[in-house]
């Protein structure tokens, strides 16, 4: 009778499964339910202490201690949310004003989050970083928990706190930031990285020359994300970048992100080098002479054509395919290419009549 | 003699009854472990989604979805206009024409006016030639077709990675469709992680779903009492198995209707084999043999909440066909790798995913048939406790059928879809039934499955197809 005993033990287990289901959807009604019931309260406060603000009245030390004590939990923080996000709607400005003088309120809540369980604690900085809570403020106390909160094991505690630093247009804060990303330990994606800076606030040209003063404090990984964030912020570094893309020590894949940048923003110094990496004279790699290809469709000229031409019958595909891609937008014409059209290399006839026959579509397309 | 015949059967029928007690306790314990892992994991990702532990901004993989076709004239138009319409910027459309019989080519030629273009594929893989290729740019991602000769679906797919260029692919079935929000979901893992191989999506049956632009806009149960078992039987698999294996990196399937890969880890590892039917559950455990075997860090995750709405066989006798195919594309799998089973090289997914598929999935019809015949022989011998014998399986459905009504509630709950009070009953009168009566069935269809079995190779397995209104 033991397995009758063990199989009585997993169905009541179940049983409490299935009540735990029932409750949790009683559970989940009632916090809906009581969730705009919490943020309508919320609302008429903040809009009484608001009006107190209009009158010159500063906001009472009772309402910061109840919401002290109150927004500790999370079910009354989205209530808050909530509140706020229709008040900020109609009143931006006054909206500003009331949480810049509720300040200490964060504050404080900072520290009671900073040791909740992470999924909470991620929630926190989501606040911050959404109200701007720190752009206005002598903000030392949230931003040290923020910066402690980056070294956090969990992804969306350092992303949210990462979107609150970058909220705060302090490029100090954020050169510190990325060197206490740098320095953790767990995977913090490079897209997460790049594309978060791409948020930053404040100045981008300020805070590219912070993070040229600390560049080589920076991994290599960090270095190419803060490369990559340069060229898709249109922010210009002509004179660094050429500084690496010349640097034979430097790692191939920061020279590999300046070659890009110098596709995206041509200048004439960098014509020659890449030039000279796509002829691949001297046989690096064959990423060189691919990224390079690419880079010189923003490089018009006698030599760079030549060269393409050569390119196209490279044993690699890539090459090959970069080349081709670069003829198509320097608008060369078939009579350009005939010797290509007419010649024995099949395969840089038909990666070139392939480009050719897409730019014709695409034509269409945009007619059509 | 007799007497002597007589102990020589109870001891044989003592042995079965062990081995029995054995078998059902770790499918019991696992099944537990399952549920009770899998609802908690859900019920936590939501709680994570409201209090916005999630990845909000646009961080855009390129990602190629490829989609092979055999004879899908039906559907395949609507497919891609589902395809179109997801939430997502930095992807591509291929569409592989596996030489399909019908007017599969035509009909997405005409529908989204496409170009012919002489384009070269990069052979990375091996596959059947391409007959023709046409591209379209007049929509919002670019879309290709290929026409390729007749190879079967591992073929076509490797097609499709060869002719694909993003570093990412998502292999889909020509008759699914993808939720609107389901690429951005799919990708999270790959921005959570490092080293993410392989991403399998939540496979949820499509019949009966009114879609609409790739969202739902009313969600029933199927009308079809069989699709609807199916429904139970996929929550059940998808709630339970894969979010347990997950933990520890131990997924030995990643559904062919839905997942995600990295190019060249698929590449390094040799591609989609062209003589397996179960070429989806190949490759999942070929990567990780291929990772393990060269010291590649490498984890294979299961994005719950990234959802792919697929029509279910509605008909038995496709049901039959189907599962017949499943299972000798499991044994082929299993077969071709067995050098996995009990070794130690390969720790977890060894020791445990590899065994558990083993005496779970593959030789559970087997057990369960062999189950049934000593339990009939034992009953003709008078060597049954029939009033036991009943509680015990009575008591075995219950709990099954209480495992999968939590799984499917737990699945309905954390992806807020709202179900009618008569859906609910269906439910749970039918998990019953799902427990009971298909279960058996399947168990008989999957022994026959090696019948006719080299005939079925290179055989795409047809379902009739409806058409789906997005």
């Amino acid at each position: 009778m033991k397995v009758e005993k063990m199989i009585y033990i997993y169905m009541a287990i179940c049983i409490s499964m299935i009540a735990y289901n029932c409750v949790y959807v009683f559970i989940l009604r009632h916090q809906e339910k009581q969730l705009d019931k919490s943020a309508k309260k919320y609302y008429r406060l903040i809009k009484e202490q608001i009006r107190y603000m209009d009158i010159g009245i500063a906001i009472h030390n009772s309402h910061k201690k109840y919401l002290c004590k109150k927004l500790k939990r999370t079910s009354n923080l989205t209530a808050f949310d909530k509140a706020m996000e229709i008040i900020f709607e109609d009143t931006p400005e006054k909206a500003g004003a009331y949480l810049l003088e509720i300040y200490s309120v964060f504050a404080y809540l900072t520290m009671e989050y900073q040791g909740q369980d992470t999924v909470k604690t991620a929630y926190f900085p989501y606040i911050i970083s959404k109200y701007r809570i720190l752009e206005n403020s002598e903000a030392d106390i949230i931003a040290q928990i923020m910066f402690n909160m980056l070294r956090s094991d969990n992804v969306y505690c350092r992303e949210n706190a990462l979107s609150a630093i970058y909220s705060t247009g302090s490029s100090d804060y954020v050169t510190e930031a990325l060197k206490i990303i740098d320095s953790n330990l767990s995977f913090h994606h490079p897209k997460l990285v790049c594309d978060g800076l791409l948020q930053y606030s404040g100045d981008k040209q300020l805070l590219s020359s912070k993070l040229w003063d600390c560049f080589n404090t920076y991994s290599t990984q960090m270095q190419i994300n803060i490369l990559n964030f340069f060229r898709f912020a249109n922010i210009s570094s002509d004179e660094k970048m050429y500084g690496i893309l010349t640097d034979e020590n430097a790692n191939q894949e920061l020279r590999f992100s300046c070659m890009r940048y110098f596709e995206k923003f041509p200048n004439e110094n960098a014509r020659a080098i890449l030039q000279n990496f796509a002829e691949n004279k001297e046989n690096r790699i064959w990423e060189y002479q691919a990224i390079a290809s690419s880079a010189l469709k923003s490089y018009p000229g006698e030599r760079t054509t030549a060269i393409l031409k050569n390119n196209l019958s490279s044993s690699n595909w890539y090459v090959r395919l970069n080349s081709a891609i670069s003829c198509e937008k320097l608008g060369f014409t078939y009579n350009d290419l005939i010797q290509i059209f007419d010649g024995e290399d099949r395969y840089a006839r038909e990666i070139l009549r392939y480009r050719f026959d897409r730019r014709e579509a695409q034509k269409e397309a945009v007619m059509a | 003699m007799i007497t002597e015949n007589m102990t020589t059967i109870k001891y044989f029928y003592d042995c079965i009854g062990i081995f029995f007690l054995l078998y059902l306790i770790g499918y019991s314990t696992f099944l537990f472990l399952s549920v009770v892992v899998g609802a908690s994991t859900l019920y936590r990702k939501k709680m994570q989604d409201k209090l916005m532990n999630k990845l909000t901004k646009n961080y855009f993989v390129p990602v190629s979805i490829v989609v092979p076709a055999y004879n899908e004239e039906v559907t395949v138009a609507e497919t891609v206009k589902s395809l179109l319409s997801l939430d997502y910027d930095l992807y591509e459309i291929v569409v592989v024409d596996d030489g399909s019989k019908d007017t599969t080519s035509q009909k997405l030629i005409e529908a989204y006016n496409m170009k012919p273009v002489r384009r070269p594929i990069h052979r990375r893989i091996a596959c059947q030639p391409e007959e023709f290729i046409y591209e379209s740019y007049e929509h919002k991602v670019p879309l290709t077709l290929i026409r390729k000769k007749n190879g079967g679906k591992a073929d076509a797919l490797n097609m499709g990675i060869n002719a694909s260029q993003y570093p990412y692919f998502i292999c889909m079935d020509a008759d699914s469709v993808l939720q609107y929000d389901s690429l951005k979901k799919i990708v999270c893992p790959l921005l959570e992680e490092d080293n993410v191989v392989a991403v399998g999506g939540a496979v949820r049956p499509a019949n009966n779903v009114d879609l609409y632009g790739a969202k739902v806009r009313k969600y029933r149960l199927p009308k079809s009492i069989i699709a609807c078992m199916q429904l139970l039987e996929y929550d059940r698999s998808f709630l339970a198995s894969r979010i347990l294996f997950d933990k520890f990196n131990g997924s030995l399937i990643i559904s062919g209707a839905f997942g995600l890969f990295k190019k060249e880890t698929v590449i390094a590892a040799g591609g989609y084999d062209h003589s397996t039917m179960g070429e989806d559950m190949e490759l999942v455990v070929k990567l990780h043999k291929y990772c393990i075997s060269n010291n590649v860090p490498y984890s294979i995750k299961y994005a719950t909440d990234a959802i792919c709405w697929s029509q279910v066989p509605e008909r038995l006798k496709d049901l039959k066909n189907q599962r017949k195919r499943w299972h000798l594309g499991l044994f082929q799998t299993m077969w071709k790798h067995r050098t996995l089973m009990a070794n130690p090289k390969f720790g977890a997914v060894s020791f445990i995913s590899y065994i558990y598929f083993l005496l779970y999935e593959l030789l559970s019809p087997f057990i369960e048939v062999f189950g049934v015949a000593t339990m009939f022989i034992a009953f003709l011998l008078d060597l049954l406790n029939v009033p036991f014998m009943l509680l015990f399986l009575s008591m075995y459905a219950v709990y099954s059928s209480i495992l999968t009504l939590t799984a499917f509630f737990s699945r309905i709950q954390t992806i807020d879809l709202t179900l009618r009070v008569t859906d609910c009953l269906k439910a749970i009168m039918l998990c019953f039934f799902e427990v009971t009566c298909l279960r058996f069935i399947m168990a008989f269809v999957r022994l026959t499955a090696f019948k006719g079995y080299k005939k079925k190779k290179l055989d795409w397995g047809r379902i009739e197809r409806k058409k789906i209104n997005i």
